[in-house]
This record gives structure tokens, sequence and C-alpha cells, in this order.
């Protein structure tokens, strides 16, 4: 029996037998030009081995993007390692959405993506891993020459099969003799080149990482965000803010040559720009380079770091965005239709003495990263939304990246659901660091996108000191019912804020971030905020407003909770932001 | 790819009425797998080997061209970081090393036929230099300095000890293993130790084992990296009270000791030097042994290697209730109790506490802080209580000291 069960055996698998080993067969690789159609949306999947191949192919892939997409919502990027981007385009698409009708068809590799490409690009540009600035230098390149950034070892595969001209090779172009750096070496060469010469975008411009770090591991960060970068003709850099201390991917370059560097980019911008608008920074510094790593030391902390970054490019008039490093599809994003969106107003009630009120501004959502990581499918998902007021801290200037997402945000509030712009105000800034003269347009700058999305708030102004009367008076222009700050100190010299109303207008107001990393867990956060409310017997209302990031409003409805059985002696009312500010106001004035 | 030909047998006319789909005749023409893959890893930078674990370590996945739905084969590594298979077909293959030690490389083509020979050159997460093995005292040592290739954490080191050649993380007897969880530089020197005579159950003396130094990094799925195996004689055992280290106080005395119970020096009864101190502590009590120094101990151990150890004789455990929270051993450099403390519960579990005398061994880097960090090089402070009796207890203390565990 044994032996008639090997045969049967045999038998079942015998259609997998490969009798003789086939030699590869050689074959004619198609190169053509694939057509663009019209009303079609060209996707193709990124592979996600963590490996350096697998980091080319995403810049090389969001590189062309930018340029195809300058023409519209022409290619989709379906990430590997989320669900996200086949998420939000099945949003998109469903009957009513801005991508209702259109075609989707899927590039099945990475020839056909270039055949694609040769539609729009001139050509390829070759960066060089030995000197990592030179992928955001290309990047840079490819934005204004309608390029697409290729590594050397694309460029000798595909660059002549495909029939793809050479416009640069930054391979060997940049030792260091110039400035000691030959990551400066190379910046300043673009800086002479595209930045200088007015061919880059003074509108948006972008802090990626280059590939020191990210590349060697296959780690994506900063690969696939680059589409937008190219589609605005942006400048790209990535360099330290600090001049007391070595960056640690170039630890050999004279102290303070990135900071330099970082400054000629800034002047140019504001030597461009000449106050008619202002500068958007999109992107983060590299934690990995700038800030300190436990056990590897760094004289600055990450908060430090992000603090002297907003402080050195505001009086510039440059704010940052600073997540759009974990973004697929900006660019496509991007082209979606925008209409001024509306949020409405509460009705305005009356304050009560014996009252504690609290406000909870739900964050971070400052940047494009959360608002497109957490809005589908998230924290937005969040059943108790709607059971309890809050206020939402958005980046208004999100709608010039994610102008789809913002408005499915703004359909779906409930009449708990508010906003305000976060951080800052449009854009992440340190208001006390604009130049005086360039107020108005800093009031120009945010009335606009105040308007558009329909916010009169600002709850988390970001300054090393409390507000000067002249940013209060340009506040009052543009969110007029209340601001917020967070004052922190870093440069020595300012004084802490106490709460007020400006003008007998503008409530002027601090905002408690003791507890902002406690929502996840709700007894904590209920803690945390106990420790904040002092004991009184004075009958006068009393208010109190906390950020808490990146949690829905279960967790807060939680932590009220157990702060009521915690604190029996409080009579909590949670209120939205406009009765706050106004309860506050009222109790104020009298 | 599986090549279900290599396990026909001898034919029998039993047999045939199953070959009704697969005609036998045709497997005369079949060729056994013949090619040859071999090669090695190796470090891109030092033109070394990598070594790795055989034994669940790095594979090398292989996927056979021309194949709709290919199964994929994977090859394994030797601790050497060298690899053969004898039993390949001929032909073109996909080759990507699978689960690594190294960062990652991408996939390649190769056309194997006869004797093929692929070598990968690669970055290993993490090298070792300085590297040096010693036997001390008891005390298998190993000395080295890291140098990671990415930024993040080490994750941990290790020693690993066997009688085994392949000794390592999933081959050995014994082993060490110290938790770093954080970035290293270069510069930064590690110590780590395998006591031998505290592992006598497995070492017999005047043999010899292999040790293997270890560390992995903190990367998503990175395998151990190796230093060089070294075979090593450990002699004999010698006498555990020649370890080195610094007492806090030898128990010979009542000097400065408080206690809420009956606290009395006991010369009958000892594990160092000429005395123990006992006490008996009422019910209701909770006090047993407290002694605050004018002049603070140099403990000579750093915080990552140090341990508090003492003898400690418990008359009757049931004296004992054993929750969380009801007990503490604490020491601080700031002559009293949550001032620079480190402090350690006192559970008959955690401690393996048994009846009569006890060698309590307790590791700094395991304690909790309360009341900022301490200084240890000036230790003034011991107390040792419990607060859940369940009737009156006796407990005898000695030998409390201060060394380094590797």
């Amino acid at each position: 029996m044994f032996l008639l069960s090997a045969l049967i055996l045999l038998s079942v698998q015998c259609d997998k037998i490969k009798m003789t080993p086939d030699p590869e067969p050689e074959q004619d690789v198609e190169t053509s030009v694939i057509p663009l159609a019209e009303n079609t949306i060209y996707t193709y999947a990124l592979s996600n081995s963590l490996t350096p191949g697998c980091y080319d192919e995403c810049v090389a892939a969001s590189t062309l993007q930018g340029i195809l997409n300058r023409q519209g919502p022409v290619m989709y990027l379906y990430g590997a390692n989320t669900n996200k981007t086949s998420q939000w385009i099945e949003m998109f698409s469903k009957p009513g959405g801005w991508l209702e009708g259109r075609q989707q068809v899927k590039l099945e590799s990475f020839g056909e993506l270039l055949r694609l490409g040769k539609n729009v690009i001139k050509g390829v540009i070759i960066y060089d891993p030995d000197v990592p600035a030179t992928i955001n230098v290309a990047t840079t390149m490819a934005g204004v020459e309608d390029g697409i950034v290729f590594s050397p070892e694309q460029a000798e595969k595909y660059a002549a099969e495909y029939g793809l001209a050479i416009l640069h090779d930054f391979r060997s172009q940049f030792d260091g003799s110039l400035s000691g750096s030959a990551k400066n070496d190379a910046y300043r060469w673009a800086i002479d080149n595209y930045l200088d010469k007015g061919l880059c975008s003074t509108t948006q411009s972008f802090l990626y990482e280059d590939s020191r770090y990210n590349r060697p591991v296959g780690n994506l960060e900063y690969t696939y965000c680059r589409d937008f970068a190219v589609k605005e003709r942006g400048f790209v850099f990535d360099l330290s803010p600090w001049e007391d201390e070595a960056p640690r991917d170039d630890a050999s370059q004279p102290l303070g040559t990135d900071k330099a560097t970082y400054i000629r980019i800034l002047e140019s911008y504001l030597r461009q720009t000449a106050g008619q608008h202002m500068t958007c920074l999109n992107g983060f510094f590299s934690k990995k380079k700038y800030s300190e790593i436990d056990g590897l030391g760094g004289a600055h902390g990450q908060v430090a770091t992000e603090w002297e970054s907003v402080w050195i490019a505001s009086p510039y008039n440059v704010y940052m965005d600073t997540g759009p490093g974990e973004v697929y599809n900006m660019s496509f994003h991007s082209n979606a239709p925008f209409k001024p969106m509306k949020q409405g107003r509460p009705q305005l009630g009356q304050p009560q003495d014996g009252k504690t009120y609290l406000l909870f501004q739900l964050a971070d959502y400052d940047g494009a990263g959360p608002l497109w990581e957490y809005m589908l499918n998230g924290i937005w998902n969040d059943d108790n939304r709607g059971s309890i007021p809050v206020i939402w801290g958005i980046n208004p200037n999100l709608i010039d990246k994610l102008p789809d997402i913002m408005q499915y945000i703004w359909s779906t509030k409930t009449d708990a659901d508010w906003f305000g712009a976060d951080a800052s105000c449009a854009g992440y800034i340190n208001p006390n660091r604009i130049q005086e003269q360039y107020l108005p347009l800093f009031v120009e700058h945010n009335k606009k996108y105040y308007v558009m999305c329909d916010i009169s708030i600002s709850p988390m102004v970001l300054d090393q000191s409390q507000p000067s009367e002249a940013v209060k008076n340009a506040f009052m222009e543009f969110s007029p019912d209340g601001m917020a700050t967070i004052v922190m100190n870093y440069h020595g010299g300012g004084t802490g804020l106490v709460n007020h109303v400006w003008n007998n207008t503008m409530p002027v107001f601090n905002l408690n971030n003791s507890v902002c990393g406690m929502g996840s867990q709700p007894e904590n956060l209920a803690a945390g905020v106990s420790k904040v409310i002092s004991k009184t017997s004075d009958p006068t209302p009393r208010y109190y407003m906390f950020r808490v990031i990146w949690v829905g409003p279960g967790k807060i409805i939680n932590a009220v909770n157990q702060l009521r059985t915690l604190r029996p002696d409080l009579d909590i009312e949670v209120l939205d932001p406009y009765n706050f500010f106004h309860y506050f106001k009222t109790t104020y004035n009298q | 790819m599986r090549h279900t030909i290599v396990n026909i047998f001898a034919s029998a006319a039993l047999a045939l009425p199953a070959l009704a789909s697969c005609s036998l005749f045709q497997l005369d023409t079949y060729q056994e797998p013949d090619a040859t893959l071999y090669g090695s890893i190796i470090d891109v930078s030092t033109g070394e080997p990598v070594p790795g674990d055989i034994v669940s370590g790095t594979t090398l996945k292989l996927i056979e061209h021309g194949y709709t739905d290919p199964t994929p084969t994977y090859l394994v590594v030797k601790n050497d970081g060298s690899y053969r298979n004898t039993r390949l077909y001929e032909g073109t293959y996909t080759i990507q090393p699978d689960k690594r030690n190294f960062l990652p490389v991408d996939a390649q083509q190769i056309y194997i036929s006869g004797q093929t020979q692929l070598d990968f050159y690669v970055t290993p997460y993490i090298r070792f230099r300085n590297v040096s093995i010693t036997k001390e005292a008891n005390t298998v040592l190993a000395t080295f300095n890291l140098e990671p290739t990415t930024l993040d954490a080490v994750a941990e080191i290790a020693l690993f000890a066997s009688d085994q050649a392949s000794v390592g993380s999933t081959v050995n007897s014994v082993s060490k293993i110290k938790t770093v969880n954080s970035g290293v530089l270069p510069t930064r020197g590690f110590k780590i130790g395998i006591d031998v005579a505290d592992n006598s159950s497995y070492f017999k003396e005047n043999k010899e084992y292999y040790f293997r130094l270890g560390a992995r990094s903190s990367y998503s799925g990175a395998l151990y990296n190796y230093a060089p195996t070294v075979k090593i004689n450990i002699g004999e055992f010698v006498d555990d009270t020649s370890r080195p280290g610094v007492f806090f106080d030898e128990c010979e005395s009542l000097d400065g000791w408080k206690s809420q119970g009956t606290l009395a020096v006991d010369t009958s009864d000892k594990t160092q030097g000429n005395a123990c101190l006992s006490t008996t502590v009422p019910k209701n009590a909770l006090l047993f042994f407290e002694k605050a120094l004018s002049t603070p101990v140099d403990t000579q151990v750093s915080l990552e290697d140090g341990v508090l150890a003492f003898d400690l004789y418990v008359a009757d455990l049931n004296a004992f209730g054993w929750g969380l929270g009801d007990a503490q051993i604490e020491i601080t450099s700031g002559g009293k109790a949550d001032v620079g403390e480190l402090h350690w519960t006192f559970l008959a579990d955690d401690l393996k506490l048994r009846p009569g005398w006890n060698n309590i061994r307790l590791s700094m880097a395991g304690a909790r802080k309360t009341g900022g960090n301490i200084d240890l090089t000036a230790v003034n402070y011991f107390r040792l209580y419990h607060t859940r009796l369940n009737s009156d207890a006796t407990l005898k203390i000695d030998n409390i000291r201060f060394y380094e565990d590797f």
C-alpha cells in the first residue's frame, strides 16, 4: 500500500513537475509611450521590501507623479504599507465625489510607469547616494526641469533602454571644497542656480530629509511626498537650524555651515516675495540628524529643535506645515475643486456662578500627515463624536494640499465639532517674530484662509513670549472670537501670559498643554486635569482649556466622567469654543 | 519550487492504474537537480563573513523562474556566514536574503548551473570592535565596543555558552542577556559575563565550552549580530566569597542599626565574618532593618551592572503576607528613605525565598527610582520593611555588599 500511495501522490502532483529547466526567454521590452487618456487615473502600487531599490522606486515614481499631476488628477500611488491610499480614493470615487466617473488604469510595472512618464518628462536626473543632499537638489531640479529622479542603479537599468535623456548627473559633483561640507556645497549650488534665479516656487518650499539614513534601510519617509514638491517646483532642502552643534550626518563640517545655508534660503524667499505673500515650509527637521537621540547624544531636544526651526523662519514670513512627509498623493489631492467651507456658530449663553468650564482642543492636525492618517476610518470615526463639544485644531493652509480631505471633514462635522486654526494660525509661525512692516501681510494671509474655512478662533498660538500688542491687534482682525497661546521661552526675555480680554473684544487665553499626551488613558487625563484645577470656595466661574493630541471625543467623555468622580467639589461643564470664550469674556468684563 | 520526483520508489504493477494522468515514461527524461549554489554573506566594509545563527538565522529566498505560482525555496546560512545547496535545478532564479542580521538588499536574478558562486556584500546592523572574552574568577567576561550602522537603538547584548560550536541565540545552554534599548556610540564600552559557578548544573570544571557574543539591533526584524566564537576552558570554580565587592555593612555589630523588633547580634549563625544581625518584629510593626551611615559608601558599581547583595534568613515564610506594595528593600544616597532612592519589592516569589538562609542579589538596572537619581558613589542608607505581617516574624541579615555583575 505504501508504494501505491506514493504513486498516487505523484499522479496528483505531476502537473507541477518541471521536466527540463527552461532558459529565461529573451523578450523585447516595450518602451513606447502610453498615451494619456482623458478622464483617466493611472495607478501604480509601490513595493516595500525595505531595500534601497524600493526607496529609489518610490522617489522616481513620486517625482514623475508630480509632473503628471500638473495636468490634473492623472496619477495616483498606492502605498505598500498603508490602506489609506485605497481608502481615500474609494471615498472620493463614490457617487457625488470629485472622482466619480473617472476610469482607473493600473500600471503593471515600473516600465509602464516610465512609458506613461515619457508624455511629460524631459529626462533623468541622477543623484549621488554618496552625497545624500543631492537627492533633494535633484528633486528641486526635477520640478524646474521636468525630470525624474533616478539613483545610479536605476539610470543604468532604465535610462538607455527607455530612451530617457540624462538631464544631469550629480555623481562626484560635490566634495566640500567650497564650504567644507559636500552637503552644503550641493545646496548652495542649487540656491545659486535655481532658487536665487527665481526658478523655484516662493509659495511652497520643502524641508525633506535626504537619503542619508533612510535609503540604506529602505525607509520610505520623505520619498512618496516628493510629488507635491515637484508639482509646485519647490526648493527642497534638509539642514540643521543649530549653529552651536554640528549635525549628526555631517559632523566634520565647520560649525554653523548648515545654519548659514539655511539662512541663505530664507533670505532668498524674503527677498523674492518682497512682502507680497508668505511662504509655506513643508516638512520637519530630521530628528535623526539634528536633535538628541537617547544614547547618541545631541545638545538639543526634539521640541527645542522644532521651536528653533519656527523661530528662525518666522522673520522671513515663512511658516511651517510640519506633516506632509507621511502623505501620499498630495499632488493628486491638490487638484480637487474647492469651495469655501462653513462650520456655523452655536447659540451663545451666559456663565453661571460656581461653575468650572472646560474646553478641550483635539490636536495636532497642523500638518497634512495626521489629517490624512486619522480623519478617515480613524479618530474622526469615533462613535462618540458629537456627544461632547470639542474644538479640533486644524491648519487652514491644508486646503492648498488636501482640499478634498478638508471639505470631507467640514461636511461631516456634527453640531459638537468645531474648528480652530492650529498651530498658531494659517501656518505654524511665531507671530511675535514677524517684522512689524509685514504684519499687514500676515493679517491678509490669515484672513484669506480663515474666511475660506469659516474659522475665527486660534486655539494654539505658539510663541516664545506672550503676544505683543501689535500681534494681538493683528489677530483681532481674523480671529476675533479668541486666541489661546502656549508660551515656551527658549531664547529668554519673554514673560508668561495672564488670561485677559484684548480691547474688550478678543479673549486671550493660556492653553494648558500639560495633559497633551494623556488622552489615550482617560484615568491619567482626568488626574492631570484635576491637578491643574485648584480647590476654591470662590463662586466666580473658572475657565480651563486643555490640549489633547490624537484621540477622539470618546476618550474625553471618559476622562470627564472620571474627573467628576475624582473632584466632586467641582461643578463641571464642557463648553464649545465659542461659548467658552464668550463666557470667559463675560466673566472677565464683570 | 517543489520537485516531487525525489520520492519516487521502484515501480509496481499495483501502482499503474494511478498513473493514468501522468505518463511514467516521461520520467525517464527527468534530470536530477545537480546544480550547486554557494557563497557567503560578507561585510562590505571589512571583507569578513557576517556570522549568524544556523537555527532560525539568515535565510536566502529562492524563486525559480518559469512557474506561474512558484513556491519559494529557502537556503539556510550557516553560523560562519556561508551557505551551499547542491540540489538545485539549473535555471534562472530570483534570490534575496530573507531573515537577516544586515541591512536589506535588493532581490537579484541569477542563472544557476554547475557550480555557481554568489556572495552577498552587506552591511551588518551592528559590528563588534575591541572584543575580549576572558575568564576572571568564576566569570567569563566579555568587554567590547559596538558600532551600529543605523541610528536604531541597540535592543540587547548577550553572551551565549554551549558545548556546541554552533552556539548562538538559538543554540545555547546558558545565556546572559542585557537590555540596552538606546542608541550606542562606538566609544561606549560594554561588559557582559556569565558566572560559571552559578551555572554549575551545566558547566563542569576544567571542560572547554564555546562562548559567543551577540548584539541585536532594534531595527524591525533584525537578527543577532555576532563576534567570533571563542573556546574557553573554564578551569576550576573558585570560592564565591572571593567575588570582589564593597560592603555596605558586614553586620558584625548593632552600630547605627534600627528595627521595630528585638535587634541582636547573632554569632552562632552567620554567612560571613563573625556574626549576623537578627530581629523579631511584632505583627503590628513593619521595620526590620534600617541603617543610615555617617560616612557614605562608594559602591564602585554602575547603575547598569551594579548588584546589591546580602544574605537573608527567613524563619517562617508564612509570617509574611506577600502582596505587591507590601514590602520593600531600599538603598539611598539621601541619608533617608525616598531621596535618591533605588528600591525593590520584597516578594517571596521574586526573590525565590525559602525558609533559612537566602542569597539575595538585586540588580540595580531593575530597581525602581524614587526622589531623583541615586549617587552610587555615596550610598548611605539601607532599609528593609514589611507592612503585612501575619504574625511576629524573624529575619536575619548578613554580608550586605555591592558588586558588578556583568
